[in-house]
């Protein structure tokens, strides 16, 4: 319960509730005490605030317990929250209606001047196109420009470039993974914690376990050879690091001389570089 | 141009309320469509669904849940379904968010109609619903979020019918829906717990002041928690061989109370932790 006095949680929730309803519409709700008379009384309305409540009390629960939360677990709120939203814009018609007697045309027709101004803010803002995170689909276009097959080592956990770019996603891992790789994808038998085991997620019998990429040698001293070996086979092999000063490091701990060119480095939304390497011929 | 103006406003004023919702919905489906033409990025989720739902379709279910044993099963059935029949997974999972998202509308309408004496208030609601910016994004996402509202909206819809109508049909609807929520998002257990608070209120505090038809409603509630539980305790047997761990009772919330009731704002972590 201590969570409770957490001044960053309060304001976490109370910011992603707010914006999930979406500001026009939680000004709405502030009028929906206006017209209230407008509900229906009887145990239909009980059962729906009921309903709303537990909403907010589970998420209440799930994000004061330290869960990650997103502003997406907010949505069925958001949707309930627009019943609630219908009388308050009567709510906020009947308050502009006074002062509209200089434009007859606005005051008949406001009820349908409010709807188009609600819509064109609502529809721009989700017909915005979405350039976050636009790095990603760059990087993809880049590696999926060669006319071979790609295989994207990277030290990411997100899969969602070698998805786009359709290559084959190879993680490289570091002392610090904390999960078991499986040797060629046949025993139960794990890889030492080492740096520089390049492992690929396993399918059928093994889905969901990482698996050593099969012909591969685990450590940093072999990542040359293990490249050179996939790339012999007709592929192209690229390698994409957000923490290029640890991968470099870990070369430098094994003493082992860093075997990749730069291709390029690009930057992601807070500005922060991602290198992007390939094998030095 | 008045002329035209009262003209047109004498026609759209004498349409009926049906015909105004068939074009609210058809406004969310080319909203959630054009959303869906702006954006090819996917959440970092999606992509472990779309494995999922190739791995179900290519190799069969045996493995399927390997990757996340706990995700309830109906989104990544339908994905896998889509895979299965050549349309693809991601695809598949694309067209189930917009048209769920797109009949959204018709679930806050159903709602607002049993809450609302007005007929233009539910309408204005389903308009809401159709054009919320978030909403529509949500729908145009290769994630449970849409089905699972519209889901849970319709599952509210039904039971609000049954209490404002006294009707039974409508218990056994939520029922069905309610049991399909649960299978998208293990979320979908807050019906089952409002539904338990509503009945312990109605019986402490308005059973004896409101004349109304308690044992038809509680035997309404009985017939929506047979259904309920008849889908998704069959559903949770057929998945019992297969590595899903999916429950309808998810154990991790006893987890989450615990957590609540315990934890320091220390043990908050900053960040969602990476798989």
């Amino acid at each position: 319960m201590k969570t409770l006095f957490s001044l960053k949680l309060w304001g976490s929730f109370l910011s992603k509730a707010f914006e999930s309803v979406f500001p026009p519409f939680a000004i709405l709700l502030l009028f929906a005490w206006k017209k209230r008379s407008e509900f229906l009384r009887g145990p239909a309305l009980r059962f729906f605030l009921l309903f709303s409540l537990t909403l907010i009390c589970l998420l209440f629960v799930l994000l004061f317990s330290g869960t990650p939360f997103e502003k997406r677990y907010f949505f069925t709120f958001a949707a309930v929250s627009l019943l609630l939203a219908a009388p308050g814009f009567y709510g906020i018609r009947e308050l502009l209606l006074p002062f509209l007697n200089r434009w007859p045309f606005v005051k008949d027709n406001l009820t349908a001047l409010l709807l188009l101004v609600l819509a064109g803010i609502c529809l721009g803002k989700a017909l915005n196109p979405s350039f976050e995170k636009i790095w990603m689909q760059e990087i993809a276009g880049y590696i999926k420009a060669s006319n071979k097959k790609v295989y994207l080592i990277t030290d990411s956990t997100d899969g969602r470039i070698a998805y786009y770019a359709g290559a084959e996603y190879v993680r490289l891992s570091s002392k610090n993974d904390d999960f078991s790789i499986l040797k060629d994808g046949s025993g139960t038998e794990s890889h030492e914690l080492i740096n520089g085991v390049l492992s690929v997620r396993g399918s059928g019998e093994i889905a969901g376990k990482w698996v050593a990429l099969p012909g591969s040698e685990p450590g940093m001293v072999f990542l040359k050879e293990n490249i050179r070996r996939i790339e012999e086979k007709g592929n192209k092999v690229y390698l994409l690091f957000f923490k290029d000063d640890i991968i470099k490091k870990a070369f430098l701990d094994d003493k082992v001389p860093f075997p990749l060119s730069l291709v390029k480095i690009y930057k992601d939304e807070k500005k922060r570089p991602i290198f992007l390497y390939e094998l030095s011929h | 141009m008045k002329e035209f103006l009262s003209k047109m406003q004498r026609n759209l004023s004498g349409m009926s309320p049906m015909l105004w919702l068939l074009l609210i919905i058809l406004l969310a489906f080319s909203a959630r469509t054009a959303r869906c033409f702006l954006s090819d990025r996917i959440d970092k989720d999606a992509v472990l669904y779309v494995e999922m739902a190739r791995e179900w379709a290519d190799n069969g279910i045996e493995h399927a849940f390997d990757r996340n044993p706990r995700i309830p099963p109906l989104y990544i059935g339908l994905m896998a379904a889509s895979e299965k029949i050549g349309i693809g997974a991601e695809t598949g999972g694309r067209i189930v968010s917009v048209l769920t998202g797109a009949l959204l509308p018709l679930a806050v309408f159903l709602m607002a109609s049993s809450l609302f004496a007005s007929p233009s208030l539910p309408l204005l609601a389903a308009f809401f619903a159709a054009i919320h910016p978030f909403l529509i994004r949500m729908s145009a996402d290769v994630m449970r979020d849409s089905l699972f509202v519209t889901l849970s909206c319709f599952t509210v819809a039904f039971v609000l019918m049954a209490l404002s109508g006294m009707k039974f049909w409508p218990w056994l609807f939520a029922g069905i829906f309610a049991a399909l929520g649960i299978m998208t998002r293990s979320e979908g257990c807050q019906i089952i717990i409002a539904l338990g608070a509503w009945i312990c209120i109605e019986l402490l505090f308005f059973v004896g002041r409101e004349n109304l038809p308690w044992k038809k409603y509680l035997a309404g509630s009985f017939a929506f928690l047979i259904i309920f539980f008849g889908i998704t305790f069959s559903a949770q047997a057929l998945f019992k061989e297969n590595p899903s761990s999916w429950k309808v009772i998810d154990s991790r919330y006893y987890g989450y109370v615990e957590r609540f009731l315990f934890s320091s704002s220390k043990d908050i972590p900053d960040k969602r932790r990476d798989h």
